[in-house]
């Protein structure tokens, strides 16, 4: 694998997947069309309508490759990485681990609540973006009880809004 | 006019909703002065929070959070060389030498009188240019609702990023994505693959949340240690001198408008318009060559031109349902969650809420030249002391509320997952995300238009070409994607040859 990207310019094999991904979605919705009801009396069917644009979109896809396939084989190359290798490099170990807290909240909002996952949430999220002490958890520990009385005080009981319940609030 | 304007400011004028727009002000103005926070943001996170709302008093809330969100950026780039939004970065020219050199208050008062005049002149225009232009809209039929959808795709998809296609990937993903759910004329549900949750549809609102917000989040999070230093803690006297205000009558005037007009243009934006009323003043200027060393007329015609943006954003987004940028773009999804379609037929259907909006936006500018003379200089400083650390997981959880609450199902909460990583991935690739969310928006509406066209002429395409106003249309789009595609040719030819 590294050698593959060693051999090719990562930029172009991000690029490249990037519009595998929408020519792969778009033949899904084609072909995905040809089972949906035309529905009652349609001139442009309910079918149809979505095909069209799956096709453009594929389309679209198919000449994205070509266009960057050629600019590389004829050796033009992007002055700048993508951001993406960027924003990785220098805080992957940030950006990963509070994509999977975002995953943990929601599947804890079910069964313990908003607040209380909220409070699992914030107390991990403050310690992963910050340096990581034992006295710093300590501390993302006593800024989220705070935070989380705070968002009850403001969504729970001066703006009613309703939110899922849970052991506490 | 005068009486929908005066039924517009029965609604505004009204103790609780001044003092929404106030707070709403307020809320921008701090969004907007926190760099990385942006006023589009600050639109999307508190979007479901006017659900509650009448839609008019709703919509003005949005107004008033754009206004402040706008404004709020000259403050930390006068006082930290940091544009609180892009729209601001060359107000950072001559505004942060004018700090070091200890005239901060000076240069914020002048920066305020600016994004006052700027904002003023821009929805005066506003209030005169969308009624009339809206004579026209009205006589749109499904034909050139159709064909305006396109145009509008085309224009922002190829305005927004660096590559044409890149845009129209987006913009067509985001239009297929909005097939998702119930068809809009027969009911027929597409696409969802047993999953009833997918049933409804995608809500625009948990998608922006994603795409936007939590994306941002992951962004800002690759800096949260910044430290802001602050060139000079005491603050000059704020006075506005007539003389000087005098002298400034044409920059404020001719900035004003570029503002304006680049605003009416899908996708050109503050940023564009910040810079070229700027370069328009230093060639207008017999001095020059003091502009960059802390020259008041560099910061006027940077402050008034980023705000004139916003009136000049709304006259598209009003009449023809196309937004002028992002922040334009929630607006209009601010409206279809309000129950209100977008498009030419507001002014037919929703005369009230229309010049309440604009009465609202009118307020809020009067609120925002109040606010920052008087507490936000001193609130900006203690708002900017909140650790990033601390912000982002407040504005995460702020945003799962906000998913929740549109209609009070943790599955939304999933499909916001599924956002956050296909925007992330994608912006951060170089594809743009405004297009898509256009799409998103704009889709159904074109579908519907298409289809209902199809059956009044039977399957026949001739109206498309021989009604004027279709046709009309048709012409614009390929100009305007022709000129966008010969413009990257000279720019790529022109880097070659310097390369």
């Amino acid at each position: 694998m590294q050698s593959i990207i060693k051999k090719f310019d990562k930029n172009f094999l991000v690029q490249l997947f990037v519009n595998i991904f929408f020519v792969v979605f778009g033949l899904i919705f084609y072909f995905e069309s040809f089972n949906i009801r035309r529905g009652f009396q349609q001139i442009v069917g309910a079918n149809e309508y979505p095909r069209y644009v799956a096709l453009l979109l594929v389309i679209l896809g198919v000449i994205n490759i070509i266009r960057s396939a050629i600019k590389y084989h004829a050796g033009e190359r992007e002055a700048e990485e993508l951001k993406i290798f960027k924003e990785f490099r220098d805080a992957g170990d940030k950006i990963i681990p509070l994509f999977l807290l975002l995953i943990l909240n929601i599947l804890l909002t079910r069964i313990i609540g908003y607040f209380e996952s909220g409070f699992v949430f914030m107390s991990l999220a403050i310690f992963i973006l910050g340096p990581k002490t034992k006295i710093r958890f300590l501390k993302s520990i006593g800024f989220a009880i705070f935070i989380t009385l705070i968002l009850y005080l403001v969504f729970g009981i001066i703006m009613n809004i309703y939110l899922p319940p849970g052991l506490i609030f | 006019m005068l009486s929908s304007l005066s039924q517009g400011a029965a609604i505004i004028f009204q103790f609780d909703v001044l003092l929404l727009l106030l707070g709403g002000t307020f809320l921008g103005l701090i969004f907007g002065a926190i760099p990385g926070l942006t006023a589009t943001l600050a639109l999307i996170l508190l979007l479901p929070v006017t659900f509650g709302m009448e839609p008019a008093v709703g919509m003005a809330v949005l107004g008033a959070l754009y206004i402040g969100g706008v404004s709020g950026g000259k403050i930390p780039a006068i006082l930290l060389n940091m544009p609180g939004t892009p729209s601001s970065i060359a107000t950072t020219f001559d505004g942060y030498p004018l700090c070091q050199q200890g005239y901060p208050g000076k240069a914020l008062t002048y920066g305020i009188f600016s994004s006052f005049i700027g904002g003023l002149i821009s929805m005066i225009a506003l209030i005169l240019i969308a009624p009339s232009l809206s004579v026209v809209t009205l006589n749109f039929q499904s034909y050139e609702y159709f064909i305006l959808g396109i145009f509008g795709l085309t224009v922002v998809a190829s305005t927004t990023g660096k590559s044409l296609i890149n845009g129209l990937i987006s913009a067509t993903f985001g239009v297929l994505i909005a097939t998702i759910g119930a068809d809009p004329i027969a009911g027929v549900t597409r696409y969802t693959y047993g999953l009833r949750p997918l049933e409804g549809g995608i809500q625009l609102l948990v998608a922006m949340i994603g795409l936007f917000v939590i994306t941002e989040v992951f962004t800002q999070s690759a800096d949260v240690n910044k430290k802001y230093a602050y060139s000079s803690n005491k603050l000059d006297s704020m006075k506005l001198e007539f003389k000087v205000l005098a002298g400034q009558t044409k920059n404020f005037i001719r900035s004003s408008f570029i503002g304006l007009g680049l605003g009416m243009l899908p996708g050109a934006g503050g940023t564009v318009a910040n810079f070229i009323a700027y370069d328009q003043a230093k060639k207008a200027s017999k001095t020059p060559e003091k502009f960059g060393t802390g020259i008041i007329d560099g910061v006027v015609a940077a402050e008034s031109a980023n705000n004139a943006v916003s009136g000049g954003a709304y006259i598209p987004t009003i009449t023809l349902g196309i937004p002028g940028n992002t922040v334009t773009a929630v607006i209009l999804a601010g409206l279809i969650t309000h129950g209100v379609t977008p498009g030419p037929s507001l002014f037919r259907n929703e005369v009230q809420l229309v010049y309440a909006m604009f009465i609202g936006l009118l307020v809020a500018n009067v609120f925002m030249f109040i606010l920052q003379h008087t507490v936000m200089i001193r609130f900006f400083k203690w708002a900017l002391k909140i650790p990033k650390t601390i912000l982002l997981p407040i504005i995460m959880m702020m945003s799962i509320a906000g998913t929740y609450n549109i209609r009070y199902s943790v599955n939304d909460l999933w499909v916001l997952v599924v956002f956050t990583a296909i925007g992330y991935i994608l912006k951060k690739s170089g594809f743009p995300l405004t297009p898509m969310i256009l799409g998103l928006i704009l889709g159904p509406i074109m579908e519907q238009s298409l289809r209902t066209a199809m059956m009044a002429t039977g399957g026949s395409i001739t109206p498309f070409f021989t009604r004027p106003y279709s046709l009309g249309l048709i012409i614009l789009t390929i100009l305007s994607l022709g000129l966008t595609y010969v413009m990257n040719w000279i720019r790529n030819k022109k880097l070659k040859d310097i390369a």
